[in-house]
C-alpha cells in the first residue's frame, strides 16, 4: 500500500474532503462535528493520509486561543515555557481498519517535515496507550506534570517540541 | 491651538482571540468601503492568521489583517500579472486595510502598516490595489513593496489592479520556509 500525505490549508479544501476529514476524527468518539466544523476557520493546516482516492487517517495544526493555549502549561506547572508562536498538533485520527498499517507514522512524518524546527505541542490522555508511549517518543518532551484541565474529565500530557526551557521572546518567525 | 496628532494604539489578535464585537467592528470598518462582498468578509475573518486595530479612547478606527489566499486564487494573481515563476505558497497577503473616514490622514494607515510590517518579518507577503487608488502609490515605495509583472484585470472583479509584492525572490526558491530562531 503507498501511502501519501496531503497538507492543506482548510480553504484549500473542498466541502466534501472537509466532510471526511470530520468523519475520520469523529470516528474516535471524542469530539463532536460541530465543534470540528466551529474549528475550521481557525485552523492552519488540514493532513491528509490515505492511498489513491481513500482518506484512512488526519491531523490538524492550529493556533489555539490564546487563554486556553497558556492555561494548558500553567496546567503543567510549566508557565515559562508557554510560547505564543507554539502551534498545536491536533485530531489526529486513523480509522479502525487502518490502524497498524503506518497511517500515523506517515502522516507525522509530513507534518514534522511541514513544520521544520517552528515550536508546536500536543495533548495527549494519559490513558491512551496508542500515543502516550515515553520509550518511543522522539518527537516531543514532555511539559511538567499530568493535569486534568477544566475541558473535560481525564487526566492529561502536554508534550512539546522546539520549545525553550524558558520562553525567549526575542525569537522570531522568519522565511529563510 | 495645538497640532499633536491623537496617539493610536495598535493591537494585533488572531480572530480565535476576538470577542464578537471586535469581528462585528472590524467588518463594519471594512465594509464602509464597500468594496468586499459581505459573504466573503465573514468568511474570510475568521480564517485570517492576525488582525490588527487601530484604537483611540476605545474605539476602533481602523484595522487590517494579514491571510493566506485561496491557492488557486492566490497562484491566478501572478499568473495574470505574468509573473508566475514569483508565486510563493507561503506568501501571506494584506488585505482590508480600512480607516473610518473622519480619522483618515491621522496617522492611522502608517500605525497599522507598522505594525503589520513588525509582525511580519522578513516573511513574503503581497497585495492587490485598484490602479486608480491613488493614496496607494505612494506607499509603496516607503514600505519595500515592488510591483510583479504588469497591472491586470482579475477574474473576481472590474476593476484593473496591481499586484505588489515583499520579500519575495524574483524566483520561487522552494527550500525557503518558516523559521524560528
Amino acid at each position: 500500500m503507498k501511502l501519501k500525505t496531503l497538507i492543506r490549508r482548510p480553504q484549500d479544501c473542498s466541502v466534501s474532503l472537509k466532510e471526511v476529514f470530520i468523519k475520520i476524527v469523529t470516528a474516535g468518539g471524542e469530539m463532536d462535528k460541530a465543534r470540528i466544523r466551529y474549528s475550521f476557520p481557525y485552523t492552519d493546516a488540514l493532513i491528509f493520509t490515505g492511498s489513491g482516492n481513500t482518506v484512512m487517517g488526519v491531523g490538524a495544526l492550529l493556533h489555539p486561543k490564546q487563554s486556553f493555549h497558556r492555561h494548558l502549561f500553567e496546567m503543567a506547572g510549566k508557565p515559562e515555557m508557554y510560547n505564543p508562536h507554539s502551534i498545536e498538533s491536533c485530531w489526529i485520527s486513523v480509522l479502525p481498519e487502518y490502524r497498524g498499517k503506518g497511517v500515523w507514522t506517515h502522516n507525522r512524518r509530513a507534518k514534522l517535515a511541514h513544520l521544520g524546527n517552528l515550536p508546536h505541542h500536543s495533548i495527549r490522555r494519559i490513558k491512551n496507550k496508542n500515543v502516550v508511549n515515553p520509550d518511543k517518543e522522539t518527537q516531543y518532551e514532555q511539559v511538567g506534570h499530568s493535569f486534568v484541565s477544566h475541558i473535560g474529565p481525564h487526566e492529561l500530557l502536554l508534550l512539546a517540541a522546539n520549545h525553550d526551557p524558558v520562553f525567549d521572546p526575542e525569537k522570531r518567525i522568519y522565511y529563510c | 491651538m495645538t497640532t499633536d496628532k491623537p496617539e493610536f494604539q495598535i493591537i494585533m489578535q488572531r480572530p480565535i482571540d476576538c470577542t464578537s464585537k471586535q469581528l462585528r467592528a472590524f467588518a463594519n470598518i471594512v465594509m464602509i468601503g464597500e468594496e468586499i462582498p459581505i459573504d466573503n468578509l465573514k468568511r474570510g475573518i475568521p480564517a485570517a492568521e492576525m488582525l490588527f486595530f487601530s484604537i483611540l479612547d476605545r474605539k476602533i478606527v481602523g484595522v487590517s489583517c494579514v491571510r493566506y489566499a485561496n491557492a488557486k486564487f492566490h497562484k491566478h494573481l501572478f499568473e495574470k500579472a505574468g509573473a508566475l515563476q514569483m508565486y510563493n505558497p507561503s506568501s501571506i497577503e494584506f488585505c482590508w486595510l480600512s480607516v473610518l473616514p473622519e480619522y483618515r490622514g491621522q496617522g492611522v494607515w502608517v500605525g497599522i502598516q507598522k505594525a503589520r510590517a513588525d509582525y511580519m518579518e522578513d516573511r513574503p507577503g503581497h497585495a492587490i490595489y485598484r490602479v486608480d487608488n491613488k493614496h496607494v502609490i505612494q506607499a509603496i515605495e516607503k514600505y519595500n513593496f515592488s510591483q510583479a509583472g504588469t497591472a491586470f484585470y482579475p477574474d473576481t472583479g472590474n476593476d484593473k489592479v496591481r499586484l505588489i509584492t515583499q520579500n519575495h525572490d524574483p524566483v520561487y526558491e522552494p527550500t525557503k520556509k518558516l523559521r524560528y530562531c
